[in-house]
């Protein structure tokens, strides 16, 4: 039997270990941001997800027959279940509604570099607040997030969902032409554009636009500021001075030098429909964090609402984190307890209870090789016997200390690895 | 902060590539690519250049292990990865072209195309609404017609000189095709002052004058 399935993976203690500490972190600074965590099911009915333009191709999601032959999917994601909740559960709570998460998501193909059919994600949802001061909450948690799990350099780019559309209401274009061009300023193909303006008749100005938009991206303010000198109509002009808000703002805190601003920044996921950014760490080019404003999202339910969140991608977040080294764990010391004489299980056993009311990890056995104090990787290894009790650390230090009551051998064992560390 | 990483597809396009940086004025030794190494430290451009396979090219991209890669359009169209396609660089020019025996006749079955490009070739009858049987061979894809394994070809045509001596002819012309300057979506975002001073220094050596307009 092959029981191997591709795309997931298990989990094991080491990368656990590590895991456990930034979601600690995580939830910590959520939680303190008022945002409390919920759970929603694993399983989700299809039509939650159906018709919602951009967020998963339907082909991409993994789908489960009941037994009354409903269709259910794996969740794709982790905002539609909130929005249902808030739609639902939550319909006559009082707003803003704040929910936090950490669950996976599961897609079938998955565009993202790391090729994983269920990977992991950790975000927030503010619900039933359309202010710019809550786009600014986000952005602020974003950060704030990021630098408690030690991304040294968080970088977050911003673009606004209207802003393209504006723009190319302004150039009066066509749809084939809005589309074609739309999918070459996504790709910053200049090139492409300067093609294509050949093929189109637009005016000067429009042409004067276009060609400038796939370089257009970086400092915020410098943006802002050539933005504002193009021919650009009041509604363009408008959704440029709540950016501009916005950016001062994040000034006034000291974290516009964390921010670039892209106009051009279109996101895979279509319900957006103001604020969209992305989190990104120097050195590191994988996505870590993406987000934005989806007002339209809870119309399904039949209730419109605004609403703003974001989500990390765990793995990814790993992954820079291992490459930058940047773990802090404060990982508890190991202990093996091994004896000679079956009479001695007993102490063996207390004392390693002992160890354990102090803070450390312990486990005991009859007899130990090597091999396994290796693969278990214990720092200290104790050995019963007789007369006397051998403590060996896995640096190759070793100490004996002589056989005495229980308390007093704790003391001692404590109290010489306290003098190697 | 590290150096900046391109990655070539080896082979030609990496030979004129080295020109065109040399042109650009970066200071690229003009013999690199006759050693057998694959990667390069420019130590003084703060670049490091990595040699790969051409279909490698957007992969090493996408994933970040590169910032900028430069690829024939062939092959990016045949990964279709998600990258930023900043710049033509005007050289490698050829097409994509359907290829086969001059008196091909419609066959009761399904047109069996071969091919190097089994996704674009797929993607591309999808979207013309004919079905297909793709058979996707590794090179000399001019003998599949010849020995009957299919009765087209899908393949990039340069001076069209190989197909003219293997007795086959051009059916249609799909689309053009060169080299083209891909950059890594988070790279330029994060690193937007140094790859920003490459795209302008060589775009200013491919269209000249004319793009400061």
């Amino acid at each position: 039997m092959n029981a191997f399935v591709e795309g997931v993976r298990d989990i094991l203690p080491a990368e656990l270990r590590k895991r456990k500490s930034i979601y600690e972190k995580i939830r910590n600074v959520f939680e303190k941001n008022a945002f409390r965590e919920v759970i929603t099911p694993t399983l989700e009915s299809l039509e939650l997800y159906a018709g919602i333009e951009g967020l998963v191709d339907k082909s991409e999601m993994f789908k489960v027959v009941d037994d009354r032959g409903q269709i259910l999917v794996l969740r794709p994601d982790l905002t539609m279940p909130i929005a249902r909740l808030a739609a639902s559960r939550f319909q006559d709570s009082p707003r803003p509604l704040k929910f936090s998460y950490l669950s996976s998501a599961f897609q079938s193909k998955n565009s993202q570099s790391l090729s994983l059919k269920e990977k992991t994600q950790a975000g927030v949802e503010l619900i039933g607040s359309g202010s710019l001061e809550s786009d600014l909450e986000m952005l602020m948690l974003l950060i704030k997030t990021m630098q408690a799990v030690r991304v040294e350099e968080p970088l977050i780019d911003i673009g606004h969902a209207d802003l393209i559309n504006e723009i190319f209401a302004d150039l009066h274009l066509n749809e084939k032409q809005k589309i074609e061009l739309r999918k070459l300023l996504a790709a910053k193909n200049r090139v492409g554009v300067k093609n294509y303006l050949k093929k189109v008749d637009l005016s000067e100005d429009a042409e004067h636009v276009l060609l400038r938009l796939p370089v257009l991206f970086g400092d915020p303010k410098k943006v802002v500021s050539e933005l504002e000198e193009m021919p650009l109509s009041k509604e363009t002009i408008k959704v440029l001075k709540t950016l501009e808000e916005l950016f001062n703002k994040l000034e006034v805190f000291g974290l516009l030098k964390y921010i670039t601003f892209d106009p051009m920044l279109i996101s895979r996921h279509g319900y957006y429909t103001g604020l969209i950014f992305k989190g990104y760490a120097k050195g590191y080019s994988n996505l870590l964090a993406s987000g934005g404003r989806y007002d339209n999202l809870t119309e399904k339910f039949g209730v419109e609402e605004a609403a703003v969140g974001f989500a990390l991608e765990i793995e990814n977040l790993l992954d820079y984190l291992s490459k930058t080294e940047n773990f802090t764990e404060d990982e508890k010391r190991r202990f093996l307890l091994s004896y000679n004489n079956k009479p001695d299980f007993m102490l063996i056993e207390e004392l390693a209870e002992d160890l354990r009311n102090a803070g450390y990890t312990a486990e005991t056995a009859a007899e130990v090789d090597q091999e396994y104090l290796d693969f278990q990787q214990i720092d200290y290894h104790v050995e019963l016997f007789e007369d006397k009790l051998l403590l060996r650390q896995n640096t190759g230090a070793e100490a004996e200390i002589e056989r005495k009551e229980k308390i007093a051998l704790e003391y001692l064992i404590i109290n010489k690895i306290e003098e190697w560390e | 902060m590290e150096n900046l990483c391109i990655a070539m597809a080896k082979g030609r396009l990496a030979k004129e590539a080295v020109k065109l940086f040399r042109k650009a004025d970066y200071s690229l030794p003009e013999n690199m690519l006759k050693s057998r190494k694959l990667i390069f430290e420019i130590e003084e451009e703060k670049l490091e250049i990595i040699l790969v396979k051409p279909a490698d090219v957007p992969i090493y991209v996408e994933y970040g292990t590169a910032d900028l890669g430069i690829v024939g359009k062939d092959t990016l169209l045949e990964e279709n990865r998600d990258l930023y396609e900043v710049l033509d660089l005007g050289y490698g020019v050829c097409q994509f072209a359907l290829a086969g025996l001059p008196d091909r006749h419609d066959t009761l079955l399904e047109r069996k195309v071969a091919t190097k490009y089994p996704d674009f070739t797929r993607r591309y009858f999808k979207s013309k609404g004919e079905p297909v049987e793709i058979i996707k061979l590794n090179g000399s894809i001019e003998l599949a017609p010849l020995t009957g394994l299919a009765d087209t070809i899908l393949d990039i045509v340069e001076t069209g000189r190989t197909l003219k001596e293997n007795g086959l002819i051009v059916y249609e012309n799909i689309r053009d095709l060169s080299a083209r300057l891909v950059v890594n979506k988070v790279s330029m975002k994060t690193r937007q002052v140094e790859i920003s001073k490459i795209i302008e220094a060589l775009d200013s050596v491919v269209n000249g004058e004319e793009s400061d307009a």
